[in-house]
């Protein structure tokens, strides 16, 4: 089968351009982009996956994304709410535990680990990239009062888990 | 408080995040992903089609249809035969009550051979004359000749005073003749040697 990723670039120009764009982009932003997933899902498998399956997605529309940072965020923060959530479903059924015993003991980490997934995504947004309420509320594509009071909500937990 | 608290947050989710290998996959890795995606979903869009491609091909194919008029071909089973067209004649029989007889075109094949029947009114002729015939009352000695392929049958009907149940008159001879002229009987004969 033809595939227009691999085309010659006399003949693709457009394709190869935004191929080397992606990738340029890719190799720049993988290992933060990493690390990010890493602090929600956990395991570094399914950071890598979170982040391969991001910039899976954003192949085909790359062309047309304006902020490429931010739009990576977005889409690596969702594809880690979706490993969250299929990981729930599996919670619910049966099955040994796996990935914690593998995490070094920090009690402040697994603070944030326990706090639901719109708390702990807003909670690493700001603690650990230090996003301003507006850039998570664009990231997490929910309004600012929304982000403030939902951070508000989750200091208050975090530090009832603490005392 | 709130300050050592998030200062701490922050510390953690740093030495957290820097646990994370970096150096794994590459580009190659999205490439290949990108190409899967795009063959599930051209697979999504081609799997109904083919479907009903399959179906279409692997459908039963309806037996055909017999449209009324077609009275010359009929469906015997497992060997077909086709019937000569029949002569579908209208005699006049009795012109002063006005009434006629059909030698109606049709094959009896639970007796393997033609059918005639049915006596309607004409315009002379109202339904409870048409009903009295049937039911045998009186009327004069008639016959009619229909010519069926090279066989020709004449049916005769005699005057009856009695009442048959409504059934058509009973007294009729029926006599019919090859293309030789020779007596033919039509209960002797099978479907298949229906001329």
């Amino acid at each position: 089968m033809h595939d227009p990723l691999l085309a010659d670039s006399r003949v693709f120009p457009t394709e190869v351009v935004v191929r080397d764009d992606i990738e340029q982009a890719y190799r720049r932003m993988y290992p933060s982009l990493v690390r990010l997933a890493y602090v929600l899902v956990d395991t570094p498998e399914l950071a890598e996956e979170a982040v391969q399956e991001a910039f899976t997605r954003a192949f085909g529309k790359w062309s047309r994304i304006d902020n490429v940072d931010a739009y990576m965020r977005t889409c690596v923060v969702n594809a880690c709410r979706k490993v969250q959530r299929r990981r729930l479903l599996v919670r619910r059924t049966p099955q040994p535990s796996i990935e914690y015993g593998a995490l070094d003991a920090d009690h402040l980490a697994d603070v944030v680990r326990s706090l639901r997934p719109p708390m702990r995504e807003a909670v690493v947004l700001r603690y650990y990239l230090q996003l301003s309420d507006a850039e998570i509320a664009d990231t997490l594509n929910m309004a600012v009062g929304t982000v403030k009071s939902t951070l508000h909500r989750a200091r208050a937990q975090m530090k009832k888990e603490l005392s | 408080m709130n300050d050592d608290l998030d200062q701490n947050l922050a510390d953690s989710l740093h030495r957290r995040a820097h646990e994370a290998p970096t150096d794994g996959q590459h580009f190659g890795d999205v490439r290949r992903r990108v190409r899967r995606r795009r063959q599930r979903h051209m697979a999504m869009g081609v799997a109904p089609a083919l479907i009903g491609v399959g179906y279409l091909a692997t459908r039963p194919v309806a037996e055909p249809t017999q449209s009324a008029d077609s009275v010359d071909s009929t469906w015997l089973g497992d060997a077909t035969t086709i019937l000569p067209a029949m002569a579908s004649s209208t005699t006049w029989l009795g012109n002063e009550l006005g009434y006629r007889c059909l030698a109606m075109s049709g094959y009896d094949l639970g007796d393997g051979y033609i059918y005639y029947d049915v006596c309607e009114a004409g315009p002379a002729m109202t339904g409870d004359d048409l009903f009295d015939l049937q039911a045998g009352v009186p009327f004069e000695t008639m016959d009619t000749t229909t010519m069926l392929g090279n066989y020709t049958t004449t049916i005769e009907y005699y005057p009856t005073t009695s009442d048959n149940g409504g059934q058509l008159p009973t007294n009729v001879a029926t006599t019919t003749t090859d293309p030789s002229g020779s007596a033919f009987d039509p209960n002797s004969t099978s479907t298949t040697q229906v001329p």
